[in-house]
């Protein structure tokens, strides 16, 4: 993993959210991961300085306050969030929802499995994809 | 003619011009008499005038009773008749004279005359038919003022005093002269007027009736004529105006536009049409003066109360005796508005609970699915974390709950993609049937001891791909997956039936009950326990959608323990056709 840079996840559900550490566990991924509850705290946690910038958003869509899509219209248009990649982790294969994600330029779009085997699956692509891919600073 | 009373007049003006016609006949007649006459007169006078010159006065005062033989007498006698003789037209001359204070004879020109028709008289015989012209005849020359017809033919009696040699008058001479024909002429003449007459009368008559009746023909033609038309106008079904271009006055109305309108006839003939028919501004008429057309379209008419009615309107301009008209006609549209309008509220009411099924498939695949793939990968976990703590029992629990949270997911994926067949539309393309049982049959992975065979060529269709996809691929999996016999064979076909194409998949499985063969096309309706085959049933209720949906039916014919043959017909498009 780049630089130890921490990996937000923005997702409401509990074990959803123990399926994404335990996935990265398996992965033996050491990154940092830091967990909020919906967009509103992404962009609060996000725009805090404190914060380091992180390498990763791993975003659910269905989600209470402030869901994925009206996230993704406010974080695309700050000029400190839009760089760094979002992945789509959601259980809707609607196309709808494929189609307003990638529009609000996400960089990938994850079904999440039943099976938490395959879900490890899906995990280890999206590791391979940061890993692979080069990122602004 | 429409009003009777006129014809009265033109026969009042006829009879008028016939009294006038018959008064100048008989003015004309009259006259032609009174010349006839005049001449006839003046010949008589003249002719006594002559005849008095012949006879001596003297001679005639002399002779007396008894003198017939004298010398006076024959000389006075042969006078006459010689004058008698060179004129033709005298049938009878004579003299007479006053004597003790009677009209007596003296010489008679048929005293003892051979030849004479009547018997002359003697001297002194007494004249008793004493007229005021023959006693006139004593002064000047005189005639009777007509003819005179007695026993011996009809005369002209003329009388001219007679003088002596000192100018007395002594008597007179009396010349009838023949009238026959002029009388008979003067008949001929009556007639001949009378004849004309009549002829005339006749002919003006018969003129008259010919007018008459023409008039009464031509007054029936249009009496008919405007019945007709009311007639027509009273029962057509479409409310009418007839309009005049130039005024924009309503000059007609039929019962079904006041009907519409709500108004009684007198109250809008000569009304402006603006005011009815249809809402434009005075001098800003659709037709006349911006130039529209109506045909068959949409508009409003306005009633009393002043509402609106919905109509479907078509104007006819056209041109009657050099006066232009318009002819609206329209019907009520108000029932249709009001089945459109429920109609329209049924749709939005069928969309309404469209888009609510499609939230609750959405509810069903996130808000299901979320806890249902929580508690598979807690099973997991608590399997892979507690390994040694489980023993044999416990782990065979464990995958119990894994296969059961498997079906449950397999159930809403099922259940998603029922709702989602119909829901999403795909384009219809022309597609390779038999390309779509090639790919389905790859699909698949077919165990070894099943035979697929494609008994006949198969069409090119015009369907969504993906949905024709299902269906084949449903129908070829489930033969095998329920195929129970080594060799298992299915055989798929298709054959042309009218306008359908009729697409077959025929396997020598377990078959099914006749009574089933509804039952397996409902909902989440399985034959066999599903812990030995796992199925969602739902499968054939998707094909069944689909293919209902494009216009098909699918059925099935088996015979347990023999196989069944599964059915689905697809209607033949205009474009594919004989493209086999």
């Amino acid at each position: 993993m780049k630089d130890e840079k921490p990996i937000l996840l923005v997702e409401d559900d509990l074990v959803d959210m123990m399926s994404v550490k335990r996935a990265l566990r398996d992965l033996q991924v050491t990154n940092p991961l830091h967990h909020v509850g919906n967009g509103e705290e992404a962009l609060a946690w996000l725009r805090d300085p404190k914060n380091p910038r992180p390498a990763i958003i791993l975003l659910d869509l269905n989600m209470p306050r402030m869901n994925g899509h009206e996230f993704l219209a406010i974080a695309k248009k700050d000029e400190a969030i839009r760089r760094i990649p979002v992945v789509v982790l959601t259980t809707s294969r609607a196309e709808a929802d494929k189609v307003q994600s990638f529009d609000l330029g996400v960089a990938g779009y994850m079904v999440k499995p039943v099976d938490f085997q395959q879900f490890v699956d899906v995990m280890r692509t999206i590791r391979l994809y940061w890993t692979l891919s080069e990122l602004p600073d | 003619m429409k009003n009777p009373s006129l014809k009265k007049v033109a026969l009042v003006l006829f009879l008028l011009v016939l009294a006038v016609t018959i008064f100048l006949f008989i003015a004309a007649f009259q006259q032609t008499q009174n010349v006839l006459m005049e001449s006839t007169r003046n010949e008589g006078l003249s002719m006594a005038m002559l005849a008095s010159e012949q006879v001596d006065g003297d001679a005639l005062a002399s002779l007396h009773t008894g003198d017939e033989q004298t010398a006076r007498y024959a000389a006075i006698y042969n006078d006459l008749n010689r004058f008698r003789r060179a004129n033709p037209d005298i049938y009878y001359i004579y003299t007479m004279k006053k004597e003790n204070g009677s009209i007596v004879f003296v010489v008679d020109a048929d005293y003892r005359n051979p030849g004479a028709v009547v018997p002359g008289a003697a001297i002194g015989e007494v004249y008793t038919n004493v007229t005021p012209a023959m006693l006139n005849g004593f002064s000047v020359p005189t005639t009777e003022p007509d003819f005179t017809t007695d026993q011996w033919g009809t005369v002209y009696s003329t009388f001219a005093p007679v003088y002596n040699n000192r100018g007395e008058v002594t008597g007179i001479i009396g010349i009838d002269l023949n009238a026959g024909t002029l009388s008979s002429r003067m008949m001929t003449l009556k007639v001949l007027y009378l004849l004309v007459l009549l002829i005339t009368f006749a002919l003006a008559l018969s003129v008259a009736v010919f007018i008459a009746t023409m008039q009464e023909q031509a007054f029936r033609v249009v009496q008919e004529n405007e019945k007709y038309l009311k007639t027509i106008m009273q029962s057509i079904h479409a409310g009418v105006f007839i309009i005049d271009a130039g005024t924009h006055l309503i000059t007609d109305i039929n019962p079904k536009a006041l009907e519409l309108i709500g108004a009684e006839r007198e109250k809008v003939i000569g009304r402006p049409c603006h005011k009815f028919v249809c809402p434009a501004e005075s001098g800003r008429c659709p037709i006349t003066d911006l130039q529209q057309t109506v045909d068959n379209a949409e508009r409003v008419l306005i009633d009393t109360r002043g509402r609106n009615i919905p109509i479907i309107k078509s104007v006819n301009s056209v041109t009657i005796g050099g006066r232009r008209l318009l002819i609206e006609s329209f019907v009520d549209i108000r029932e249709r508005k009001t089945m459109e309008e429920q109609n329209a509220q049924l749709i939005r009411e069928l969309e309404m609970a469209n888009n609510e099924l499609k939230d609750f498939a959405y509810v069903v695949s996130h808000d299901l699915k979320a806890p249902l793939r929580a508690i598979g990968s807690l099973a997991q976990w608590l399997a892979a974390d507690y390994r040694d703590k489980f023993d044999e029992e416990g782990r065979a629990q464990m995958d119990l709950l894994m296969s059961r949270v498997n079906r449950m997911q397999n159930l809403i994926e099922g259940i998603l993609e029922y709702s989602r067949v119909g829901r999403v539309r795909e384009q219809k393309d022309e597609i390779s049937l038999e390309a779509i049982v090639r790919e389905a049959i790859d699909s698949l992975s077919i165990p070894p001891h099943i035979t697929i065979t494609v008994d006949t060529p198969l069409p090119v269709v015009r369907y969504e791909k993906t949905r024709l996809h299902q269906v084949v691929s449903n129908l070829i999996g489930n033969a095998v997956k329920y195929m129970d016999k080594i060799p298992g064979e299915v055989h798929i076909a298709c054959t042309r039936e009218g306008t359908f194409w009729k697409f077959s998949v025929r396997d020598n499985g377990p078959g099914i009950d006749s009574r089933h063969f509804e039952k397996i096309f409902q909902i989440f309706q399985t034959l066999q326990p599903r812990d030995k085959v796992e199925s969602t049933g739902i499968g054939l209720t998707i094909v069944k959608k689909i293919v209902e949906m494009n216009g098909g039916r699918v059925w099935v014919e088996s015979e347990v323990g023999r196989g069944s043959v599964f059915y689905v017909t697809i209607p033949i498009s205009n474009t594919e056709e004989g493209s086999s």
